[in-house]
């Protein structure tokens, strides 16, 4: 609790008067392709399931939102069905966002920061030796979000649209070593490479998409689409995109 | 007016949307998520540029790589068929010598056989089961194993075959009453070094020093991490008296480990014939015609910091001559036997 208070008091402090707490719970599936060349330079590709949750907290000037995600499943190339990748892909994000616009505008927007977090577990089926791997990447960057309010002079009383892009700026990054990705590969292996990676060697692009629908004045149904995607140019090159189709729940109070 | 301009205000975020959209499938192109090319010069330079920046013999074996390239590659057309590809490749991979390198395609499979088929067999399992153990013998898990004349014998045929650490304690409790052991391995062309481990556990007392493995660290042909040590402590039932292995050149990776491993021991002889090789730790890549690529991906090193790829030689050398075998007669296995009574 001591090291919780002096975010709280900050958050206290940031946002006097207006002050709302929201928590969501999510249905993601989506369909995740990766290219992981230390392993072969094909795609391996499906759609699989995922779930989220997300908490956040919306002062008079700024808001604070913590997700949590997963989304995981076994992939498989499209020429040569045979040969599988089974795929954990687990997102941590937190965007602070100081807003643009008032709360009766139709359009509103917030400009900020985030730090992302991601790691990605996959094991190979059907090799020898080279059969785990991961990728690690915390991240400082930018975030941006748009919303716009289908208010009730516009036809659409409770509906809105809203936009949120994050991109990393400056990334901790890692990766097994070089020679080595056994089933022993772990997160905390002492030979682990390790590095500060600007876009050269690690971009990312995450960006959500939410139609919003008030249910009543504490709930509210949305349905999102995101699409993440990261590169990794190092000695060990991965590409991934996931497209992630959400049905959230959230709950304000 | 006001109609038109809240007509444009409402369909204004509808188009970002589907903006976003676009942009989204865009990024993805750009990404490079799509499979490359998989005709045959695009194959040919994938699996030259994977063992290049990957394999980690080429110094040891003496092999200019480059130089294989400029060999094979004029060798290779987008027209040319899958078999021909496929020999094309082989025969480039051949020149390495090395019985872990294996490329698997529907058509066919290549593996460099030589590390054995050049040299005698010195082993025959029939003569063994006949002759020897005269088709009476115990059985645990993968091991066969009989006591004769105060002397225990062992064959262990496959490491690919799991051993438990219930069945060896079977076969230790067995053995106790023995003044010595064979163990043979001839034939035995590798598999599984958890296999491995689980035995030589049973024949050390502290923990010991097996040998040091060399990972890769990039994609130059000497870059290497320093040598790692690896180390086995004793587990399950200990035997304490001498032992005996019997090798041949067929007795290849794990296998070669094994030995290795056992020749650190102050209780152990090997016997027979030189061993096959392949210490260093097979790794696998699919190419993108979806043929797998298996290459060797470090280098093993015995305690003592010497390359074990090309084999661990006995300490009494013997051999099984091609007059003893048609006589079902094994020297080999008869010099240990004579050896630990």
């Amino acid at each position: 609790m001591r090291r919780f208070t002096p975010f709280i008091f900050f958050l206290l402090i940031s946002c006097p008067g207006f002050a709302q707490w929201q928590v969501a719970i999510s249905a993601q599936p989506g369909k995740i392709s990766i290219i992981d060349k230390d392993f072969s330079s094909m795609s391996f590709s499906a759609i699989v399931p995922g779930v989220g949750l997300s908490g956040k907290y919306e002062g008079a000037h700024s808001t604070h939102e913590l997700s949590l995600s997963w989304l995981g499943g076994s992939l498989k190339t499209g020429t040569m069905p045979r040969y599988s990748l089974n795929q954990h892909y687990f997102n941590a994000d937190y965007t602070w966002l100081y807003k643009l616009g008032s709360h009766d505008d139709a359009w509103t927007g917030g400009a900020g920061g985030a730090l992302q977090v991601l790691y990605d577990k996959r094991t190979y089926a059907d090799v020898i030796n080279n059969n785990a791997s991961f990728d690690f990447a915390a991240s400082l960057g930018l975030a941006g979000s748009l919303s716009y309010s289908f208010n009730k002079n516009n036809g659409l009383p409770g509906w809105s649209l809203s936009d949120q892009l994050g991109i990393p700026v400056l990334s901790w990054l890692v990766q097994p070593p070089y020679g080595d990705e056994s089933s022993a590969a772990s997160l905390t292996g002492t030979d682990n490479r390790k590095k500060m990676a600007g876009f050269s060697s690690f971009f990312r692009l995450k960006n959500t998409m939410s139609l919003d629908r008030q249910l009543s004045s504490h709930g509210a149904l949305s349905l999102a689409y995101t699409w993440d995607y990261y590169k990794i140019d190092d000695l060990r090159e991965v590409r991934q995109a996931s497209h992630r189709l959400s049905l959230i729940y959230r709950l304000t109070f | 007016m006001p109609t038109l301009h809240k007509y444009l205000t409402s369909i204004t975020p509808i188009i970002l949307a589907g903006f976003i959209l676009f942009t989204s499938a865009g990024c993805e192109k750009a990404l490079s998520l799509k499979d490359p090319s998989a005709n045959a010069t695009a194959i040919f330079d994938e699996l030259w540029t994977v063992m290049d920046q990957h394999y980690a013999l080429f110094s040891y074996k003496g092999v200019d790589w480059n130089n294989s390239r400029e060999q094979f590659r004029t060798k290779v057309h987008d027209g040319m068929s899958q078999t021909a590809l496929f020999k094309v490749l082989s025969d480039m991979l051949a020149d390495l010598k090395d019985g872990h390198i294996t490329l698997i395609s529907p058509i066919d499979t290549f593996t460099y056989l030589g590390f054995y088929t050049s040299y005698p067999d010195n082993f025959n399992y029939n003569n063994i089961i006949y002759n020897y153990l005269q088709d009476a013998y115990s059985i645990s898990g993968p091991v066969i194993y009989k006591t004769e004349s105060g002397v225990g014998y062992l064959y262990y045929r496959s490491f690919a075959d799991d051993v438990t650490d219930q069945q060896i304690d079977k076969i230790v409790t067995d053995m106790t009453q023995t003044r010595g052991l064979i163990i043979d391995v001839r034939n035995n062309t590798g598999g599984n070094t958890q296999n491995v481990d689980k035995l030589v556990r049973r024949f050390i007392t502290a923990k010991t020093l097996m040998k040091f493995e060399m990972d890769k660290k990039g994609p130059g042909h000497d870059d290497f991490l320093d040598p790692q040590p690896y180390y086995l402590s004793p587990g399950g039932q200990h035997y304490n008296a001498p032992v005996v292995i019997l090798t041949n050149r067929s007795c290849f990776s794990s296998c070669n480990d094994f030995v290795l491993y056992m020749s650190n021991l102050p209780q152990v002889t090997l016997m027979g014939d030189q061993t096959g090789g392949g210490g260093g730790i097979p790794r696998n890549y699919l190419l993108s015609n979806g043929w797998k690529l298996q290459y060797t991906s470090t280098v093993t090193l015995s305690p003592a910091k010497e390359i074990v790829e090309n084999g661990i030689a006995p300490d009494v050398s013997v051999t099984i001559t091609p007059t003893d075998e048609a006589n079902g007669k094994d020297p080999i296995l008869e010099k240990a036997f004579q050896s630990l009574q």
